[in-house]
């Protein structure tokens, strides 16, 4: 994933007309990879198409996937959209094998998108080898520096890269300690698999910040993916974790498991059960389902309101709106709707509609609404821009009172372990108070999950997790801190866009 | 063997065939009919059409595909003027795709008009048979072709008076809008079958949509149901003029708009889809109740009547099923077969919600009922304990004729199937359907009789001739 990710264009940025970008870029953390792997099954490419589209959720931007032919030639195909856009039938055909590893990536890239859709396949002189990546490495940098002055060249603006290079120049044998020895040089957040000609590995780095699961087919095929719900499509069993620094290698003798040293204390991300995994998979041993059901349930608790009806602003807060609507004994309805149809970009009227972004995604159901005190209950704020035009949206349909509930603490850090958040001084939560928030966003009344409330619901699993978003504490101090700039992987790629562009990334 | 491409999404549900869109009086008239066909996606999602009226006549855009597929912002600037039409539909024919989509154009001696509409002629064939022998050609196969022909041959002087005798002559499903020279014109058929709504923006430009939901997105202001058999004029000189068709039978609005196929945040027939189809959730816990633990719901278009079922029996409504917004109409199988793959890419279990429970799924019909034996057995696999199966709208016998693409009566398994058998065949603990007579208790004793009940009793208020041939739109 990207090394730089890019927050989307921000509010002061002016946009043409007749060009409206998907407000939810604007307004949600973003989840950048899924990656899957398969090993020992003669369908491994039509298998990792698959469990990469109960993926989609974990990026909708750019697919790929390698097998290795029974030829031991790896072989490629990538492509800039959804996993069903970007394989057909006659595609997944030219990907024979028995082993596959595969990606889907967001990105807010756009000149630059094709050249960084994983997997990443290298040759080098002991054969060839694939890798797909989910997280960032926060040394890649440093890293490149140090590689590019020592001979190598990169092909992409993509961290993931360093790691093959690493591998390349690593003076280890066997090929797993190649790869012990390059991810032992990695800083950051990687959970990665590869393939070479007759392995697959799965690789989690030691705070297990990005999730990896194993699971396993009937026909013994061993299968590697980021989340459950994978597994479950292609009827693959889970049974268990990657383990924080454990490194699996896949082949003909079975599965063999080694630890990647130092040993640190694990920082898995909360933001998985809080907002990007899909409630039917089990992330980190935990159900995400009942996660979210429980933070509404504790919200309820720590912060009730008199009202009539609760909502959530779908999909993402709906479990949680359903937790808060059961303790508090206030019905739960369907008091938004969300449109189906939405693709990423919208042509908008030149006259404009007010909140048009909110309205295109979301419906209110003035049934529901009217002359009623509305508790909504959304998983995070991020910059505020959505929830203040969801408020009105409410209002507008009659809602007498609008109640915001937040099933998360206030975010006031950026992430730098691959997940594409804005940067710290553009959260909302890092420059007012609730109260102003409140007040910003024209709610009646605001409240957050507490932190401290959240860690103990964690119980004795609670240090297990990265909590750097709501606490501004790194466990992996990161090295470039993100600026908030106009937009787009430009500082990567050369000078490309337009003027104002430019000038809007240079100026720090 | 070879792989094969899968229709997931034709398996097990009925669809809506067609929405329509006219704006007459807003200077982006054809932009605004763009977001408003968005809004009616749900309505059709196989073709999309825009029609615009300027200086230089009739010009029209129509595609395969969503909306946001078929239009981009050239093709937009290319429909200037401040009157337009639109349209959405929903087909299972492959090669004639194109040449359906409407909205349709046609010349005449009085000039050009254009026309989109939702629902279904059932004397199409004979009618068609007429206009032949009287020397009509029909390049398309749709029934919509139908009213271009009738008006082109019709005596009457005026255009309006035209159209009030080509409707005349039609029989069975008309929801339309028209365009002609600075006139937008919008037709419902006397029994109201199909839903027509208008509303207004606050420039005065006056809009006509399938569903208040497309009025909502482009802020109109919802006004009023346009009134079976009404035909209402819009032009520069004289804004709105309503007339009515001479005949005026009893109304029968189709009741599934109210059980599946409208959004719930819109207003159909004059009542809120989501406060409708919540009552009927409701209905159903207290003519069918059931312990058990938790109840669930077929997404989307099952969520608003579990929630009613739940609230009313005192149970925990939880997501139990997930469905993915990523699949699309085909998919990649595998040549292994994946058991109930169709349904597998679309709607995941939750086990965490589901394991060890005695599980209500609440959905809004069932028609063949090989989704709800996939459903069942999902459900099952996620470990529920019992599976309760509540259907929120009554077992439908009988095939549709006015607009939606239904299959033949002898398919659909409440006509060949006792409720007991079915429950045996999907291997569900319990099966119940809203009663027919609950049904039209939700709507009471003098609006029950504005219904169409034809899909629940084989009684049908339009006599079917001969309409299954026609590609109905």
């Amino acid at each position: 994933s990207s090394y730089f990710s890019s927050p989307s264009p921000s509010e002061d940025n002016s946009h043409t007309p007749f060009d409206y970008h998907n407000d939810e870029d604007d307004e949600k953390p973003r989840e950048e990879c899924g990656v899957v792997g398969i090993y020992g099954d003669p369908e491994a490419s039509r298998l990792c198409y698959l469990a990469l589209h109960a993926l989609q959720h974990r990026g909708q931007e750019g697919a790929g996937i390698v097998t290795v032919s029974p030829e031991k030639v790896l072989q490629t195909i990538t492509g800039v959209g959804l996993v069903s856009e970007v394989f057909n039938e006659s595609k997944l055909d030219q990907l024979p094998g028995e082993f596959a590893i595969g990606h889907v990536r967001y990105s807010t890239a756009g000149a630059s998108m094709l050249k960084n859709v994983q997997p990443f396949v290298a040759g080098y002189r002991f054969g060839s080898i694939g890798v797909a990546h989910n997280g960032n490495l926060v040394n890649y940098k440093t890293l490149r520096a140090m590689l590019e002055e020592n001979g190598s060249i990169f092909n992409t603006s993509s961290d993931t890269e360093v790691v093959l290079h690493l591998i390349a120049i690593s003076k280890a044998r066997p090929f797993f300690m190649r790869i012990i020895d390059a991810c032992e040089k990695l800083q950051g957040a990687y959970s990665m698999v590869f393939v070479t000609e007759d392995k697959l590995v799965a690789v989690r780095d030691p705070y297990g910040f990005r999730p990896l699961v194993m699971g396993r087919r009937s026909n013994g095929a061993v299968v590697f993916a980021s989340e459950t719900c994978a597994l479950d499509l292609i009827e693959a069993t889970y049974e268990r974790e990657v383990y924080p620094g454990e490194v699996l290698v896949v082949d003909k003798d079975g599965v063999k498991s080694q630890c990647l040293m130092p040993k640190f204390e694990p920082k898995q991300c909360i933001f998985e059960h809080i907002y990007f995994s899909l409630p039917n998979s089990i992330v980190f041993g935990r159900s995400v389902y009942e996660s979210r059901h429980v933070f509404g349930e504790i919200l309820a608790t720590e912060s009730p309101v008199e009202c009539d009806v609760v909502i959530a602003v779908p999909d993402s807060g709906v479990v949680a709106a359903l937790g808060y609507a059961a303790k508090s004994g206030v019905p739960f309805q369907q008091g938004l709707i969300r449109s189906h149809y939405v693709g990423r970009t919208f042509i908008e009227p030149s006259q404009k509609i007010r909140d048009f972004g909110v309205k295109l995604k979301l419906s209110p159901v003035r049934g529901v609404l009217e002359g009623k005190r509305v508790v909504v209950v959304d998983d995070s704020i991020v910059r505020g821009t959505t929830s203040s035009k969801i408020v009105r949206l409410l209002r507008e349909a009659g809602a007498k009172e609008v109640h915001m509930r937040i099933a998360s603490p206030p975010i006031v850090a950026s992430c730098y372990y691959g997940v594409d958040t804005p940067s710290s001084e553009e959260l909302i939560s890092n420059r007012l108070s609730v109260e102003e928030i409140n007040e910003f966003i024209g709610s009646d009344s605001l409240a957050f999950l507490s932190f401290d409330t959240l860690k103990k619901h964690l119980g004795k699993d609670s240090k297990s997790f990265c909590y750097a978003c709501f606490t501004g504490d790194y466990p992996v101090k990161p090295t470039e801190v993100k600026v908030k700039r106009g937009g787009g992987d430009f500082i990567d790629d050369g000078l490309v866009g337009s003027f104002e562009n430019i000038e809007a990334g240079w100026v720090r | 063997a070879g792989t094969y491409v899968t229709n997931v999404d034709e398996d097990d549900k009925l669809h809506e065939e067609c929405g329509v869109v006219g704006i007459h009086g807003d200077p982006e008239a054809s932009r605004l009919s763009y977001l408003a066909l968005h809004a009616l996606q749900h309505r059709g999602q196989e073709g999309a059409g825009i029609v615009a009226a300027n200086q230089n006549g009739l010009e029209s855009i129509t595609g395969v595909g969503l909306v946001s597929d078929v239009f981009t912002e050239s093709k937009l600037n290319n429909l200037p003027g401040d009157i337009a039409i639109g349209h959405v539909r929903y087909s299972t024919s492959g090669a004639s795709m194109l040449k359906n989509v409407q909205p349709f154009i046609a010349s005449c001696k009085l000039g050009s008009l254009a026309v989109a509409h939702n629902g279904n002629f059932v004397n199409y064939k004979q009618l068609k048979t007429k206009l032949e022998e009287m020397g009509s050609i029909f390049i398309t196969s749709s029934d919509t072709e139908l009213v271009l022909h009738l008006i082109a041959k019709s005596k009457a002087k005026t255009f309006l008076l035209r159209v009030i005798d080509a409707c005349e002559k039609l029989r069975g499903a008309y929801s339309m809008v028209f365009v002609f020279e600075d006139k937008l014109i919008a037709v419902r058929d006397p029994f109201g079958f199909r839903p027509l709504v208008m509303g207004r923006r606050s420039n005065g430009a006056v809009v006509f949509a399938s569903e208040t939901c497309a009025l909502d997105l482009i802020d109109a202001t919802y006004e009023r149901e346009v009134c079976p058999g009404e035909i209402v004029v819009v032009d520069r000189n004289h804004g709105d003029s309503s007339m009515f068709m001479i005949s005026h039978p009893e109304q029968k609005q189709c009741v599934f708009e109210h059980g599946y196929f409208s959004q719930p945040n819109s207003i159909v027939f004059g009542r809120s889809v989501y406060e409708t189809r919540r009552m009927y959730g409701e209905i159903l816990a207290t003519v069918a109740p059931v312990d058990c633990d938790v109840v669930i719901a077929v997404p989307d278009s099952g969520t608003v009547a579990a929630l009613g079922y739940a609230a009313k029996a005192g149970v925990p409504f939880q997501i139990g099923l997930l469905r993915s917004h990523y699949a699309k109409r085909t998919f990649i199988e595998p040549t292994q077969e994946i058991r109930d793959f169709a349904v597998k890419v679309k709607l995941s279990p939750v086990r965490a919600v589901l394991e060890g429970k005695r599980v209500v799924v609440v959905d809004d019909s069932i028609v063949r009922g090989t989704t709800s034996l996939k459903i069942v057995r999902m459900l099952r696999d996620a470990g529920a304990k019992e599976v309760h199966m509540r259907i929120a709208l009554p077992p439908m016998i009988a095939s549709c004729y006015y607009g939606v693409d239904t299959p033949r009566s002898q398919e659909l398994i409440s006509s060949k199937m006792s409720v007991e058998a079915i429950q045996k065949h999907i291997n569900c603990d319990s099966l119940a359907f809203l009663p027919l007579d609950s049904l039209k208790g939700v709507y009471g004793p003098v609006e029950s009789h504005r219904y169409c009940y034809a899909c629940f009793t084989g009684k049908y208020p339009v006599t079917k001739t001969e309409s299954e041939e026609a590609d109905a739109s």
